[in-house]
């Protein structure tokens, strides 16, 4: 009899949903198809019959759960790949879990099969593997609030392709040899084998000279994927001998990148200590070595080159607040403003704007996009990120995400969280492989959500179809941070001389624009209660990034020469503000970035703009301001 | 003045002299092709395969081997001495990605005999890769003063370069830092200077008292 009723049910559901279908309006119908429209209905249907533990895994571990036992989805789809969305391996799944952290919720996690990755108990978050048919049970724990498939990261450098090759020794003319060697203020000039044009075009070298700086008694910290050929690197002189690896990548290897950085800050500040700790182990294990490096190390410099793809546009979360202490207590700290493109030129990965309602498709209404109501993907995309304007952690406004095929009559891949109060506003797709050219992106809210401003982002900075500026976000593009965009060494074609603004030297292609809309405090108040809508001016906006600096340059770490990308910018940025600190080592933070971003190279449109800020940061105007 | 304090002084100025011109150094833009439109003079055999690798003055980069050939593809040379220098940076920019530039010591000698086709003889370097993002390509050589470099510019796709627009210049340097005698001396050249200013002095001082 029940089964009779259920049956009815869903065949009611259905029918009235085809009935939908007929009187949707004329472009609704035009941009998606009715064999969409019934798929989406049963996933709808699908999210409302899970169970309150359900509730607490994300829609990719549910989807998973099914596609592992082997059970359809619904009745007109058969799957939607999930499983490799988990970075699976013997021992389970990889997920992030927000609980409250004690030591016998680890006991209880450990009684399920699973391992602990991070955990931080201010954070009231934590990573683990947990075998895949023990997640249900992870959800069902109480002190568990929520349960997702780990958060990836990515780091801003461009690739070059370049094969790794062996270390070999210089061939420095013995002449140059002898006379850094009798040169009592050697550690004036540029050190190491190789050194990186950024030292000329930002006028760095000559700065040394002029003013007697190095980057002495000066402390930086670099954060990225790993350091790997930092031994390397100070036996041929490029890093300096006293570098210290504060924590290592934990599952690596990983591409060095961080040892390309350091190398970058050595040779712009010879005189300054380094410390690296990797950003690539967890969220929770960045913001922790954020901490670590001020806190524990006391360095007065940090720089990163790290996003994490569940870092939320409209509000600092744990990463930015981890930036917002350091810089509190003093510290200045850099990002690389990201690699996702730029509306400038005509390649940005982002759109960003506010809900509006295209259509009704049963209890969803479809996000008009303008012209469509989907978005398309120009080039195969791995990982699609949807964010909305509530706060982390209250959101109560339900929207999912939805990609379809390119003639958009079948959904790939779908997120479908629930969020009914306590959950982040983010959905997160996911493939392997990638989804296809042309693949169609639809964001639908349920029919109680509320209008809210949203943030569609290609994570890997792949470009999608309609776009929009806004591209850098999360901590890169924290109010707290200086979010740096990327200026190639030689893009005035003079070769290697200082930077000279303008049109002659634009940021790259590739280097992600600003502003940033924020809508909450860090601690979720809204900054202007009952407005958080682009089109009606809510919240705050920030420019974003803040400055220019070199990337494209020659570094000895194997993979790296040229190394392009904000990752580049951002150290560059980072040895200015070292020589700055050494000069003035009673200057604050703040006082160092005002140096910095007063005295900068105009370069795009005039004055402050979204893709440079305030422009190329300038060793040589930037030290005359920084007091005695 | 005796002979012996007129050598001492001579010989000590010279020294200084030398220690002063070599390092202050100078970054000199020794040659400067200008913007040119691709004009064979030759055809080679294949081209340098590129893998990615750029050659720097810390790695001197193996030939890393010819592909597609032996498909004819014409090529261009011009020759640069390095004057007095021996770190050359040389960038090209090619903003039709159809064009491929690379150095040789003395001479180019391209031959339609496998597997090499002459394009390993006398190998220096290249960029590894053409025009990331629309940037001038660039990579790095070390010779000896006044080295006659070759650099080639050749086709990437047979036919493919015919009139394309290119733009090709070398800079010369002292040293792995790229400094720059156009600047202000440096302060190890300052302190050189004066070390070699005291000596004499007390050198003179010592002859005086003697």
């Amino acid at each position: 009899m029940k089964s009779w009723i259920r049956g009815l049910a869903i065949g009611a559901g259905i029918a009235s949903l085809f009935l939908v279908v007929s009187d949707m309006p004329a472009s609704a119908q035009l941009d998606v198809s009715p064999e969409v429209w019934q798929q989406i209905g049963e996933l709808l249907q699908e999210k409302e019959s899970r169970t309150f533990d359900q509730r607490k895994l994300d829609s990719p571990l549910i989807y998973s759960l099914k596609e592992w036992r082997g059970q359809r989805l619904t009745d007109s789809v058969d799957v939607l790949p999930s499983l490799d969305r988990l970075n699976m391996n013997a021992s389970g799944a990889l997920v992030d879990v927000r609980a409250t952290v004690s030591d016998e919720l680890v006991g209880a996690i450990a009684q399920l099969g699973g391992s602990i990755v991070s955990s931080s108990a201010t954070g009231g978050r934590l990573r683990a593997r947990v075998p895949l048919d023990q997640l249900e049970a992870l959800a069902a724990l109480p002190d568990v609030e929520l349960v997702k498939p780990a958060a990836r990261p990515r780091i801003f450098r461009r690739p070059s392709n370049r094969l790794p090759v062996g270390f070999k020794p210089t061939a420095m003319p013995r002449l140059a040899q002898w006379l850094r060697l009798l040169s009592p203020l050697a550690t004036l000039e540029a050190v190491g084998s190789l050194t990186t044009q950024g030292d000329v075009t930002h006028a760095a070298n000559t700065s040394r000279s002029n003013y007697g700086v190095n980057g002495g008694l000066v402390r930086v910290g670099v954060l990225s994927d790993s350091a790997e050929y930092t031994a390397s690197l100070i036996a041929t002189g490029d890093l300096p001998a006293d570098t210290t690896i504060v924590q290592e990548i934990l599952n690596g290897p990983g591409s060095s990148e961080g040892s390309a950085m350091m190398e970058i800050v050595h040779d712009l500040a010879p005189g300054a200590q380094l410390f690296f700790a990797s950003a690539f182990n967890s969220p929770t294990s960045f913001a922790d070595n954020i901490r670590t490096l001020r806190n524990v190390y006391h360095c007065d410099v940090i720089v990163d080159d790290v996003s994490w793809s569940d870092e939320a546009p409209f509000q600092d979360g744990p990463i930015a607040r981890a930036v917002n202490d350091v810089v509190a207590d003093g510290a200045i700290y850099f990002s690389s403003a990201g690699n996702g493109g730029n509306l400038t030129n005509g390649n940005s990965s982002v759109w960003e704007g506010d809900f509006v309602d295209g259509g009704v498709s049963g209890a969803y209404r479809i996000h008009s996009f303008g012209p469509t109501n989907y978005n398309r993907l120009l080039t195969l995309t791995g990982v699609i990120d949807l964010f909305w304007s509530d706060p982390l952690g209250a959101s109560s406004n339900d929207y999912d995400l939805f990609v379809l095929n390119a003639a958009g009559t079948a959904v790939i891949a779908a997120s479908t969280d629930i969020q009914n109060g306590t959950q982040d506003p983010l959905e997160e797709v996911f493939s392997p492989s990638g989804f296809p050219t042309n693949s169609r992106v639809v964001i639908a809210a349920t029919s109680t959500a509320a209008p809210r401003a949203l943030h569609l982002e290609n994570f890997f900075g792949e470009p999608l179809q309609i776009a929009t500026s806004g591209g850098t976000r999360g901590h890169n593009a924290g109010p707290s941070t200086v979010s740096v965009a990327a200026v190639a060494w030689n893009s005035a074609r003079l070769g290697t001389r200082p930077f000279v603004g303008g049109s002659r030297n634009p940021t790259e292609i590739f280097s992600s624009d600003g502003p940033r809309k924020m809508f909450y405090t860090a601690d979720g108040t809204a900054l202007t209660p009952g407005n958080v809508l682009f089109g009606t001016n809510g919240g705050i906006t920030y420019i974003k990034p803040d400055i220019a600096a070199a990337d494209g340059v020659t570094t000895r770490t194997p993979g790296f020469n040229p190394f392009f990308g904000t990752s580049a910018a951002a150290p560059h940025a980072a040895g200015i503000a070292a020589l700055i600190k050494s000069k003035n080592l009673s200057l604050s933070g703040d006082a160092i970035r005002l140096a910095m971003t007063s005295t900068a190279l105009d370069i795009r449109a005039p004055g402050i703009d979204r893709d440079s800020g305030y422009g190329i940061v300038m060793t040589s105007t930037a030290l005359p301001v920084a007091g005695p | 003045m005796e002979p012996r304090n007129t050598n001492l002084i001579r010989t000590a100025l010279i020294a200084i002299g030398i220690l002063l011109v070599a390092n202050t150094g100078r970054a000199e833009i020794i040659f400067d092709a200008g913007l040119l439109n691709f004009a064979a003079t030759g055809t080679q055999f294949g081209r340098i395969s590129r893998d990615g690798v750029a050659s720097d003055w810390a790695s001197p980069k193996p030939f890393p081997g010819v592909t597609g050939a032996p498909a004819a593809r014409d090529y261009e040379t011009f020759k640069v001495n390095s004057d007095v220098y021996s770190y050359l940076q040389i960038s090209f920019d090619d903003p039709t990605v159809s064009l491929f530039a690379s150095a040789y010591l003395n001479s180019y000698t391209p031959v339609n005999v496998s597997p090499n086709f002459g394009l390993n003889v006398n190998y220096l370097g290249d960029p590894g890769l053409s025009q990331p993002f629309g940037n001038p390509s660039f990579f790095q050589i070390l010779v000896a003063p006044f080295a006659n470099v070759v650099i080639p510019i050749n086709e990437i796709n047979p036919g493919g370069g015919a009139g394309r627009p290119f733009e090709l210049f070398v800079e010369g340097f002292y040293d792995a830092d790229y400094n720059d005698r156009t600047t202000v001396p440096e302060p190890s050249s300052l302190m050189l200077l004066g070390t070699g200013a005291v000596s004499l002095l007390a050198a003179r001082r010592k002859r005086h008292s003697a």
